[in-house]
């Protein structure tokens, strides 16, 4: 009963949608689109609260039982209610200014400053990775050193076949390659699916073992 | 559900503060590259913090609150409250008794996106691709053959013939006469991966000129 209802749940859903995709079946097409497709939007908006809640109760219980560097998980839960209660307590919405300020001085400049840091750790990793041990390794070298040199202004200034090679380069190279990739992992996809809709895949199921 | 009006005062006399935000946000991220300290731990939390919190208001402007205020009680569309009903269900998830209720709003979801990729989402974009993969091997342009075109069609269509034989895991290509297959594969993979890290590296670089720029302009108004 625990598990043959969802594995049921998961057959009727995705069937529906299948055939929805494939075949007009006029009531499964009105069905799908007036009341399925919705419903999941619904009803994963309202499940979007675990993912704060486990946070909650995780950094709780660090301040509860004093772990080891709890004084950040104050800071964790501050700013979180913070921008909870300015966003749907206070004003009700993203667009309200009161929250505008606090997302745009400092959830985006903060975010903005992680990912700049980035840029720091990418050095080292150049360093790491620009070294030529093997064939594959001197071709990720040559071809990285083209993109970026071909990809900037001065590198068209110092010699103009620098964009011709990295254009070259990205339209027949990497786009193939990263082709006969997406091609593999949309075959594994599928099958991954197909295996979901039969029963066969069930670790999503997992819960409550 | 309208909430309180902050008075429009008080806001814009945050406006200033709000640089002087950014900048301490900023260098307290990037004395991480000193070493580990409590200034960019305070940072790293209220990141995560103000993020995670992000995360839910968007999710309650866009879809909760307008869900409950338009669509169900101005509109009359009672059976919304079902899928409320599924969607709590998962709350059930950290009750390690009750957990495998849990398991009915993850199955509804697993198989209406399994069902939903195996029709427009994915395998439709499989064909395109496919489709745009059979590239035509002699371009003819208004002035004859274009010869660079045609070469560069066919080495398009022999690379991802070359990338895919790479995954095909039904028959033995590893060793033999066909081993040849997976040497010339991952230098393609490799050539690929050294292109993407080349446009990561300058997508990095652009995001630090955009701090570096706050920081010259919008702070110190060097220019």
């Amino acid at each position: 009963m625990r598990r043959t209802v969802p594995l049921t749940i998961s057959f009727v859903a995705g069937m529906i949608m299948v055939i929805d995709g494939w075949l007009k079946i006029g009531f499964i097409n009105n069905f799908a689109t007036r009341y399925l497709m919705p419903s999941v939007t619904i009803s994963v908006g309202w499940a979007a609260g675990l993912g704060a809640l486990n946070l909650i109760r995780l950094h709780s219980r660090n301040i509860a039982q004093k772990r080891l560097n709890y004084q950040y998980s104050f800071v964790l839960l501050g700013f979180f209610f913070l921008m909870l209660t300015c966003g749907v307590f206070l004003q009700g919405n993203t667009t309200a200014p009161f929250y505008q300020f606090f997302y745009s001085s400092f959830q985006v400049n903060l975010s903005a400053a992680v990912y700049s840091l980035n840029s720091f750790y990418l050095v080292s990793a150049c360093y790491r990775t620009f070294r030529a041990r093997s064939w594959e390794s001197t071709a990720l070298l040559v071809v990285a050193c083209f993109t970026m040199i071909g990809s900037v202004p001065m590198g068209a200034a110092m010699w103009g076949g620098f964009p011709v090679i990295q254009n070259w380069i990205v339209k027949v190279i990497n786009d193939a390659a990263i082709r006969g990739l997406s091609i593999g992992v949309t075959l594994g996809t599928l099958s991954q699916c197909v295996r979901n809709l039969v029963g066969i895949e069930r670790g999503h199921l997992q819960a409550g073992e | 559900m309208q909430g309180v009006n902050v008075p429009a005062g008080i806001t814009a006399s945050l406006q200033p503060f709000g640089i002087y935000l950014g900048v301490i946000v900023t260098f307290g991220v990037w004395s991480m590259l000193y070493r580990e300290n409590p200034f960019y731990r305070i940072c790293e939390f209220a990141y995560v913090g103000s993020a995670s919190a992000h995360g839910l208001v968007t999710t309650f402007a866009n879809t909760i609150k307008p869900g409950v205020l338009t669509n169900i009680i101005q509109n009359g569309n009672y059976w919304e409250i079902i899928p409320i009903c599924l969607g709590c269900l998962i709350y059930f998830q950290p009750f390690r008794t009750k957990m495998w209720i849990a398991r009915y709003p993850m199955a509804y979801w697993v198989g209406y996106n399994a069902g939903y990729a195996l029709t427009m989402r994915t395998a439709m974009p499989l064909l395109t691709q496919i489709r745009q993969t059979m590239l035509p091997v002699i371009v003819r342009t208004a002035n004859g053959i274009s010869l660079v075109d045609s070469i560069n069609n066919i080495l398009f269509s022999l690379f991802v013939l070359f990338t895919m034989s790479y995954f095909l895991f039904s028959m033995n290509v590893y060793t033999g006469r066909y081993s040849f297959l997976l040497r010339v594969a991952r230098v393609i993979m490799m050539v690929a991966f050294g292109a993407g890290f080349g446009t990561g590296v300058g997508t990095r670089i652009s995001l630090l000129i955009g701090r570096l720029d706050f920081l010259f302009s919008e702070w110190l108004t060097l220019y």
